[in-house]
Parts: structure tokens; C-alpha cells; sequence
């Protein structure tokens, strides 16, 4: 065992340039996730034209005054949920956004106490940075395992199928070794910045052991799957991220994309991201893992069920007897 | 000048003729646009629909993935030996990272092409029907441009595993960042300011100016731009591509 992880060392090694531009990416996903998240995020954006006594009444929304009509494409592009014309004295809304949205709008212009209540993502800190660091972790978790792409590609699988190493054996060396490969810099750098005191991160450096953990798990089970899948390594790194990328979105890692779908809500349910997430929300609201025992055993059942599946697919396709 | 458009022309056939890049070039930006346009349907209103926004961002952000069909062309195994041989034959050494760019970008502008068009003709999704002309110029100039930069990375990294990585997940940073997978607005006003500095949110912010307010005031400009970066790059990687190394 020992052996074969000097082995992967070492051939990851021997590719520096890979492996510290991976320890960049790491570094720059981090940094983003731990200064520049979270400020300003206001979850409806309404542009002011003309005299208007309204305020901010609430922190979800945000209201730009503006001396001229700006471009519809600000609407298309996002930058703005709506434009309100007060310069004939009642307002007249322009957006892209549905009817009902623009019913809500004109209640809230109404009686600007109401506030609404949709779409802000309820978390602190230390959700929000997992959130914008989740679908980098999953990305470089199906990119780290270019170690197994490689020997498949390269026909060492046929020759390593005639040693006597056992496939558990061999996956469990695979697993581990990308497993900490992705888990070390990434405690390494959110451990530093917490020590140095340069910014509040959220949670305590044993909770983000875990839960970075956790999904650390479920990246490489899910890679080691996908990749058993594709004889060629381009082909399975990018399908598998894109994979990752799609359903980490959905997830609402970055921002929540409920839109009151049942259809939706119930199919992104099931997303191992999403429950991930829930259960970063509950921990940071002071519930236990014992409390949140159902998610983490869903987390780790689907990690082994895609593990047992990359190697039940490995060893058919490999051992003959 | 024959002898280069012949290995350009071999260049374009090996991509043809692959049908895993055909079914990736075609499937994969019309997936992610019903896929995405499908889920996020009720964020957005009738008049201007998911399919309007992501029909426009997703295929910018296929065109980024033009980098790694241009990285694999140049380097994948089968390709590599073929490519020693020419590096032997009496032509200049830059023709051959040259003619791996102007190959994916015929390839990926022709493929990319047919699904916008059935895209429009399935979800009417708009393409800015005056400007059409400038809206596809800008999109394949990403096109060449990314085509190029898959080259860079080739000829940084020496190897199509290492290159294609690195440049998945730098798309997806990038793509994330310019808003090409949800309005960048919805992350904070931090990320709009970095968002800014970035030449692929030029890109769409003057296609949707374009299509939206029949404003093409910035078209030469972004237009000139991707074509200068594109021809930049090409000459970093010209430089960098050493033809003995390549093996």
C-alpha cells in the first residue's frame, strides 16, 4: 500500500506544472470564496428613474437611482430584475421577469413595508464560502483523478489486473490518494487564514475538517465512477465536470434557484450538493451531526454506491476468468 | 502556402471524421441549453425567456470549449506521431500548431453553428435578427480565440491530459465569472466589479446591446480585440512550440 502511494506520488510529482497550477486554482477559488463572497448580494436589483422619496427598506432589496433610462440589455444581462419610471408620477414598471413578478413589484412599491421574503439565501458566513468553494472542490476532485484515466489509457490496468494486488486494494489506494490530494490544500489554506486571523471564515477549523471532508468523499467516489466509465481520460474529465458543474448549479450552491417548481424543488432534492448544503446551514445554525445523522448517511451511501460501481465496471472490464 | 493549407486540410479532416467530437460539439451546448433553459423556465417571463438568456451565454461559453477540441487535435496520442513526421518534413515549424488552430475553429464554427440554428428554430430563441451578422461574427471570434488559447496550453504544458485540465476548470471559473452560467448580478456587487475587467463579459454584454437595444456602438471595438488577442496568442504558441520537444 505504502508502495503504491510513494507511486503516485511520485508520478504526480513528476508533473510540476499540473500540480501547482491545481494548488493555484485551489488558492484563487479559496480567496474568492473567503473576501469577495457575500458582499453586496442583494437578491432583487430595481433601477429608480426620476424623484422618488422611496428608501431601503429591506437588505434583499437594492435600489439604484438613475438619471436616464438605461439599456434594456442591463435587464436581459441581469443587472438590474426591473426598471420603475417615476418621472410621470405613478410607476411604470419594465421587466423581463414574469407577470407575477411584476404584480409582486407593484405591491411592494405600494406599501414598501412589505418585504419580501423570496429567494435570499438564508446563511452565514461559513455556508456562503463552502457554497462558492463546492463546485471547484468537485471539479478538481474529477480532474485529480488522472491517475486511474491514466492507466486505463495507457494499458497498465491490463498488467496491474495480473498482480496479485487485490481491486479493493488498488481503488482504495486510488480513492486515498486523490481523496488527500484534494483535502490537503484546501484545509491547508482555509486552516492558515484562520490562524492568521486575516478574516472571519464562519466555522471552526475541526467543522470545516469534516465537512470538507464529506464532500471531498463524495467528489472522488463520484470521479473514480465516472472515470471507470470512459476508456479515454479527456473524454471522462470533461463529462465529469461538466457533471459536476450543472448539478452543482442547480444545487444552489451560488445562489438559490427555487422558483416554488415542485417538479424542480423535488428532483434537486435528491442532488448529494443539495443535502450537502443543508446540512452546512444546519451545523452553522448550532445543530449537531448526530442531529443531521440522515444526511451524512445519505452523503456516504451514495459515495459507496459509486465506488462499489467503479469497481464491480473496472473488474469486469479487466479480469477474465 | 500549399503545403499549409494541405495540413490544415488534413488538421480539419481528422476532426470530421472523429465522431466523438461531432456528437461533443453538437450535444453538448444543445444540451446545456435545453437542460438549464428547462430548469430555470420560471425565473424568467415571457417575453424574454430562459432559452433567451442561456441560448446566448451557453453557446459563448461552448465556444470556450473550443480550447479543448484545438488541444486535442494537437496532441492526442494517435495524432502526435503523425505530427513528428511532419516536423521532419521541410516546412516551417509553425505551421503545424497554426494549422491545429484554423482547423477547430473551421470545425467548431461549422458544428456550433447548425445548433444555434436549431436552437432558434426549437425554443425562438433570439439572435438579434438585423445584427445577425455581427452577433455570429462575435462568436466565432470567441471561437478563434479560444481555439488559439487551447494551443497556448499545449505548447505550455507539453502534454493534451495536463493542458485539457487545467483549461476545464479555468473555463468554468472564467465562464462563471463573465455570467455566462447565471446573471453574475445575482452574486454581489464584488463580483460584478471583477466581472467587468473580464473580455468574455464584453462579449456579451455587446451581443445581448446588440440584440436587445440595436446598439452595436462596441461591435468594431470587442470585435478587434478578440481578433488581436487571437493572433497574439497564436504567435506566443508559434514561438513557444519547439518541433524536437514534441514527442
Amino acid at each position: 500500500m505504502i508502495a503504491m502511494f510513494r507511486n503516485d506520488w511520485a508520478r504526480t510529482w513528476q508533473n510540476k506544472a499540473r500540480l501547482f497550477v491545481m494548488l493555484g486554482l485551489i488558492l484563487v477559488s479559496i480567496v474568492l470564496a473567503v473576501f469577495v463572497s457575500g458582499k453586496g448580494n442583494f437578491s432583487t436589483k430595481i433601477g429608480l428613474i426620476g424623484p422618488s422619496k422611496h428608501e431601503v427598506v429591506s437588505d434583499t432589496v437594492k435600489i439604484d437611482h438613475l438619471s436616464q433610462e438605461p439599456e434594456k440589455s442591463a435587464l436581459a444581462l441581469g443587472t438590474y430584475d426591473a426598471i420603475v419610471d417615476m418621472r410621470s408620477g405613478t410607476p411604470v414598471i419594465t421587466t423581463f421577469k414574469g407577470e407575477e413578478y411584476k404584480k409582486e413589484l407593484t405591491e411592494h412599491l405600494k406599501n414598501p413595508q412589505s418585504i419580501r421574503n423570496s429567494q435570499k439565501n438564508e446563511g452565514g458566513i461559513g455556508s456562503m464560502i463552502i457554497g462558492y468553494m463546492l463546485m471547484f472542490v468537485l471539479m478538481s476532485s474529477v480532474t485529480n483523478m488522472l491517475l486511474f484515466s491514466e492507466d486505463k489509457e495507457k494499458h497498465i490496468m491490463e498488467r496491474i489486473s495480473t498482480t496479485p494486488v487485490s481491486f479493493i486494494k488498488l481503488f482504495a489506494n486510488y480513492s486515498l490518494f486523490s481523496w488527500l490530494l484534494l483535502f490537503i490544500p484546501n484545509i491547508l489554506i482555509l486552516a492558515s487564514i484562520s490562524l492568521l486571523g486575516l478574516t472571519d471564515i464562519g466555522f471552526s477549523v475541526s467543522n470545516y475538517l469534516v465537512l470538507i471532508g464529506l464532500i471531498a468523499l463524495f467528489g472522488v467516489s463520484f470521479s473514480i465512477c465516472n472515470a471507470s466509465f470512459f476508456k479515454v481520460a479527456d473524454t471522462a474529465s470533461m463529462l465529469g465536470s461538466m457533471i459536476m458543474m450543472i448539478t452543482t448549479i442547480l444545487s444552489g450552491s451560488f445562489f438559490s434557484l427555487d422558483n416554488g417548481n415542485k417538479f424542480f424543488n423535488s428532483l434537486i432534492h435528491w442532488l448529494p450538493q443539495k443535502q450537502f448544503l443543508e446540512l452546512v446551514k444546519n451545523i452553522e445554525a448550532g445543530q449537531s451531526y448526530g442531529e443531521n445523522s440522515q444526511r451524512l448517511l445519505y452523503l456516504i451511501g451514495v459515495s459507496t454506491v459509486l465506488m462499489i460501481v467503479a469497481i464491480l465496471k473496472t473488474r469486469r472490464e479487466y479480469v477474465r476468468n | 502556402m500549399y503545403r499549409l493549407f494541405r495540413i490544415i486540410q488534413r488538421d480539419t479532416m481528422n476532426l470530421i471524421t472523429n465522431p466523438m467530437w461531432i456528437f461533443f460539439s453538437l450535444m453538448f451546448p444543445f444540451l446545456l441549453v435545453v437542460i438549464l433553459g428547462f430548469l430555470t423556465g420560471g425565473l424568467y417571463g415571457d417575453y424574454f425567456t430562459s432559452y433567451d438568456y442561456y441560448g446566448v451565454t451557453l453557446m459563448l461559453f461552448s465556444t470556450m470549449y473550443a480550447a479543448t477540441f484545438s488541444a486535442n487535435s494537437f496532441m492526442e496520442e494517435k495524432i502526435k506521431k503523425a505530427n513528428l513526421r511532419i516536423v521532419y518534413s521541410p516546412i516551417r515549424n509553425w505551421f503545424i500548431p497554426f494549422s491545429k488552430a484554423v482547423a477547430t475553429f473551421i470545425f467548431t464554427t461549422f458544428f456550433y453553428t447548425i445548433v444555434a440554428v436549431i436552437c432558434h428554430l426549437l425554443f425562438q430563441i433570439r439572435f438579434g435578427d438585423g445584427k445577425l451578422l455581427q452577433i455570429w461574427l462575435l462568436f466565432i471570434g470567441m471561437n478563434l480565440l479560444f481555439s488559439c488559447i487551447g494551443v497556448l496550453m499545449c505548447c505550455i504544458f507539453k502534454s493534451e491530459g495536463v493542458a485539457n485540465q487545467i483549461l476545464s476548470i479555468l473555463t468554468a471559473a472564467l465562464a462563471m465569472l463573465s455570467g455566462f452560467l447565471f446573471p453574475i448580478a445575482n452574486l454581489g456587487e464584488a463580483f460584478v466589479k471583477i466581472s467587468k475587467w473580464l473580455p468574455t463579459t464584453k462579449v456579451a454584454q455587446t451581443i445581448f446591446e446588440m440584440i436587445y437595444d440595436q446598439n452595436s456602438a462596441n461591435f468594431s471595438s470587442v470585435f478587434l480585440m478578440l481578433v488581436a488577442f487571437s493572433v497574439l496568442i497564436l504567435a506566443v504558441s508559434t514561438i513557444l512550440f519547439n518541433g524536437e520537444e514534441y514527442v
